[in-house]
């Protein structure tokens, strides 16, 4: 009777370092999907639930996260944040494409400053839908 | 005294004490590494070895040869310079992808993590099967391709400037470091042809001598052989001769849109 001897592969992902660039260019693809799968229950969302005005949709949403608030907002801030993220990180990979900031430690610095950039334009466009919900209510 | 060599040795590098047995003391490590032999029919582990630095050389190469020496001589991996430029001792050593003959002892904890290059079939122990990883060099043809007008008894004339188009491409040493930290490799490796090819095939692409420029930017026009990299830039990152192929599948990407470019800058 012959062994068949069925060779390992040397592991991979449970060994190898999380490296800053490594880690950034996951969270391109995983903020991607996030969104797509968002977008995609939120428009399947609004087949079920009719709203006749933006008021009446607001106003509903606060109703219903009342007790919740605090992770109604978290999560249309981890939204915000992973739409922004995605943004930005996209245009640095269009750069990246170009030719442009091919040294480490010039891709490190675009990275972070792509990365700080997308936290601030979230933070400044969810403070502005903070306050419009505010007007409402 | 204690208090006063303190802060005599302050700014030097710690004073090596091979009495004690405190928390800060280096003069022993613990290698953990990577087993697994097709002779014995069991799943692949890792055996863990303590190694006095008293008389051992300053890399990691050199505890490996002592451990071989000294306690388990059935420990396999590949070695041949020992002087970081032929490429053989390629390994993963705590999570980075270097040569193991170039890994200062002196950089690292206590505990040392050793694997073979990763998303690798493994021979033995920390022995890779390199067979795909030099057939996708073959394919790139990495021989030149002169002009059928050039004669073979005169010297292919090149400027200085095209020489230097060259620079940071030929110190490529093939150790496949890069193109096993590479995930879009560890993914696709049957198609995709990984930066340390890549950065080859760019090499021959802006040699002036060679003429098959285009057969050879036709070759990678498809949608793996290039493509495949996201940018990800792992492999700069783990080069061991600190040279940067993403940047060359860059410019491969951009000469495949059709753009001029004539440095590798």
């Amino acid at each position: 009777m012959k062994n068949y001897i069925i060779r390992p592969i040397a592991p991979h992902l449970t060994i190898y370092n999380a490296q800053w660039n490594s880690v950034f260019s996951i969270f391109h693809r995983i903020s991607g999907v996030f969104i797509m799968v968002f977008i995609f229950f939120s428009t399947l969302g609004l087949f079920f639930f009719k709203f006749y005005s933006p008021t009446i949709m607001c106003v509903s949403f606060l109703w219903l996260f009342n007790k919740v608030y605090w992770i109604f907002i978290s999560i249309i801030f981890i939204i915000f944040m992973s739409f922004f993220y995605h943004l930005c990180s996209g245009i640095y990979h269009l750069l990246l494409e170009l030719g442009y900031f091919y040294h480490m430690v010039k891709i490190e610095k675009m990275s972070k400053y792509s990365l700080s950039f997308s936290i601030l334009i979230s933070f400044f466009y969810f403070f502005l839908i903070r306050l419009l919900f505010i007007n409402l209510y | 005294m204690k208090i006063k060599n303190f802060f005599l040795n302050f700014n030097r590098k710690s004073v090596q004490n091979n009495n004690s047995l405190n928390h800060f003391d280096l003069s022993y490590r613990v290698f953990r590494i990577y087993r697994w032999n097709p002779s014995i029919m069991k799943n692949p582990w890792i055996n863990s070895y303590i190694v006095s630095m008293n008389n051992c050389g300053p890399i990691v190469l050199d505890a490996l040869i002592k451990i071989k020496n000294e306690q388990d001589s059935t420990l396999t991996f590949r070695r041949s310079c020992r002087e970081g430029i032929c490429g053989s001792c390629a390994i993963n050593i705590i999570g980075k992808n270097t040569l193991a003959c170039l890994y200062k002892l002196s950089d690292s904890s206590r505990f040392i993590h050793i694997y073979p290059l990763p998303h690798i079939y493994v021979i033995k122990d920390l022995v890779p099967d390199l067979t795909n990883f030099y057939t996708q060099h073959k394919s790139i043809q990495p021989w030149l391709q002169p002009n059928r007008d050039y004669s073979l008894q005169k010297e292919f004339i090149q400027s200085k400037q095209e020489r230097s188009y060259l620079d940071g491409l030929y110190e490529c040493i093939l150790c496949a470091c890069c193109s096993a930290s590479c995930p879009s490799y560890w993914w696709n490796g049957d198609r995709y042809l990984g930066p340390a090819i890549l950065l080859q095939a760019y090499r021959w692409i802006i040699d002036s001598r060679d003429s098959a420029t285009e057969k050879r930017l036709g070759y990678l026009n498809d949608s793996y052989k290039v493509y495949r990299c996201h940018t990800i830039m792992n492999c700069t990152k783990t080069c061991p001769k600190h040279l940067n192929p993403g940047k060359a599948i860059a410019n491969i990407k951009i000469l495949l849109k059709g753009e001029k470019r004539e440095s590798n800058s």
